[in-house]
């Protein structure tokens, strides 16, 4: 079909990175697996445009990125009844590490979280991140920064955290 | 020492390894989904309308029959609704402006300059977003980048190409056309001190008020559209209906007028464009 030609190759290539970049900022891979196969729904609708972007990756990351931030609000909406039913069943991260990792990325704002994945996983420099997530580039080293203090302090390095 | 990128990627790495994706074949049928279940929505929404625009025929006809007060502040522009909301993900809006900012690429300096989302008007008669975007010009520089589209509600759209300002001397300039199978369009961009925009027709209809979209503070000039219908037939035979184009500032005085019509070849010009 002309209006999808080429989706499934873009798909098959993109779509192990995307859900890799999701799960840090959504913390739950059920909820990751969910919000990039939406983010590819949407794409899929507009192919025969966004194929001719530079980077198609990057329009179905941003959308995914804020789906994640939706979903995000609503979760929080509905935190006592999900509280009430017990937590979430979630696979295991790889490692311990990666478990208190996941734990303190989850305690971050949203923005923040996003922030740091772009940055420090996705490598996308300060003002790309910040067109991704529509704020000013300011704002985003700000984020970074109290991001990366906040993630420090939770995983006991308070000083020195790498970028 | 904690290296963040090693240790988010290994929780990217775990998230590829174990979570499991449906597939190209399943994303595409769920966009399929989505879209049906859009236009059923938009179905909906327009068969509401329809019930309370008839509902609401009599109270309409009273206020019309109104005496038109002074021109002290822009009237709204008849149809034509401003968005000034932030384009959401997904959304028509922002697949709009992802068009525009691909064409103002071709600007003095490409892609270092972001491109700015102006302004845009929903028309709720012919369905259509149109949507402005410019490029500050680069520093040192006076002149800027701006291009414009209409959009029907899928984003398939008409766009006019990244244009170079020549003068911004001219208070008033303007281009038209026709949008495939879609209404007629009249845009260009307009003094600050213009907040109303009136166009007259040559065949007899009333004047329409114009959108003004201001650009704030960054931009020395603002911009407008109004959009129309008129029989192609109208226009092979004797140009468009368009005719004159009145910009008004807030005290209701004449800032500028200029002829825009009759014959033409689909883009006439105010002098000075």
């Amino acid at each position: 079909m002309a209006d999808t030609e080429g989706f499934e190759e873009f798909y098959t290539a993109t779509v192990g990175r995307l859900l890799g970049a999701l799960f840090p900022v959504t913390g739950d891979l059920h909820e990751a697996e969910e919000v990039v196969q939406e983010a590819y729904a949407r794409a899929s609708t507009r192919w025969a445009r966004l194929r001719d972007y530079d980077v198609p990756e990057a329009w179905v990351r941003r959308v995914a990125m804020n789906l994640a931030a939706d979903r995000g609000r609503r979760l929080q909406r509905q935190a006592r009844a999900l509280l009430r039913a017990g937590p979430p069943a979630h696979v295991p991260p790889a490692s311990v590490e990666a478990m208190a990792l996941t734990e303190a990325l989850r305690a971050l704002p949203m923005h923040q979280r996003q922030a740091i994945v772009l940055h420090h996983l996705v490598d996308l420099p300060v003002e790309e991140v910040a067109a991704t997530l529509g704020a000013r580039a300011g704002t985003v080293k700000s984020w970074l920064a109290r991001g990366r203090r906040t993630l420090a302090a939770q995983l006991g390095d308070p000083e020195e955290v790498r970028s | 020492m904690l290296d963040l990128h090693q240790r988010l990627q290994e929780l990217a790495d775990a998230a590829t390894r174990d979570g499991i994706t449906p597939g190209p074949a399943h994303a595409i049928r769920r966009g399929r989904q989505r879209r049906r279940r859009i236009a059923a929505g938009v179905a909906s929404l327009l068969v509401a309308a329809v019930v309370a625009g008839a509902a609401g025929t009599g109270e309409l006809g009273d206020r019309s029959a109104r005496p038109v007060t002074p021109a002290t502040t822009p009237p709204p522009a008849p149809d034509l609704q401003e968005r000034p909301d932030k384009p959401r993900p997904g959304s028509l809006q922002e697949d709009a402006f992802q068009q525009l900012t691909s064409e103002l690429r071709r600007c003095p300096g490409g892609s270092t300059i972001r491109a700015d989302l102006i302004g845009s008007v929903w028309s709720e008669k012919y369905q259509r977003l149109w949507m402005v975007a410019a490029k500050q010009p680069p520093a040192g520089k006076k002149r800027f980048c701006w291009t414009s589209g209409l959009f029907d509600a899928t984003g398939n759209g008409s766009r006019w190409g990244a244009r170079r300002v020549a003068s911004l001397t001219a208070p008033l300039t303007s281009l038209g056309g026709k949008a495939n199978s879609g209404p007629w369009v009249i845009e260009g961009r307009v003094a600050k001190e213009a907040t109303r925009l009136q166009l007259r027709f040559r065949d007899g209809r009333a004047p329409m008020d114009l959108a003004v979209i201001d650009s704030g503070d960054r931009y020395p000039v603002n911009f407008y559209v109004g959009l129309f219908s008129q029989p192609d037939a109208s226009f092979q035979q004797d140009g468009w209906a368009a005719d004159i184009l009145t910009a008004v500032d807030a005290a209701g005085r004449t800032v500028t007028s200029c002829r825009v019509g009759p014959r033409g070849d689909g883009t006439p010009k105010c002098p000075g464009n």
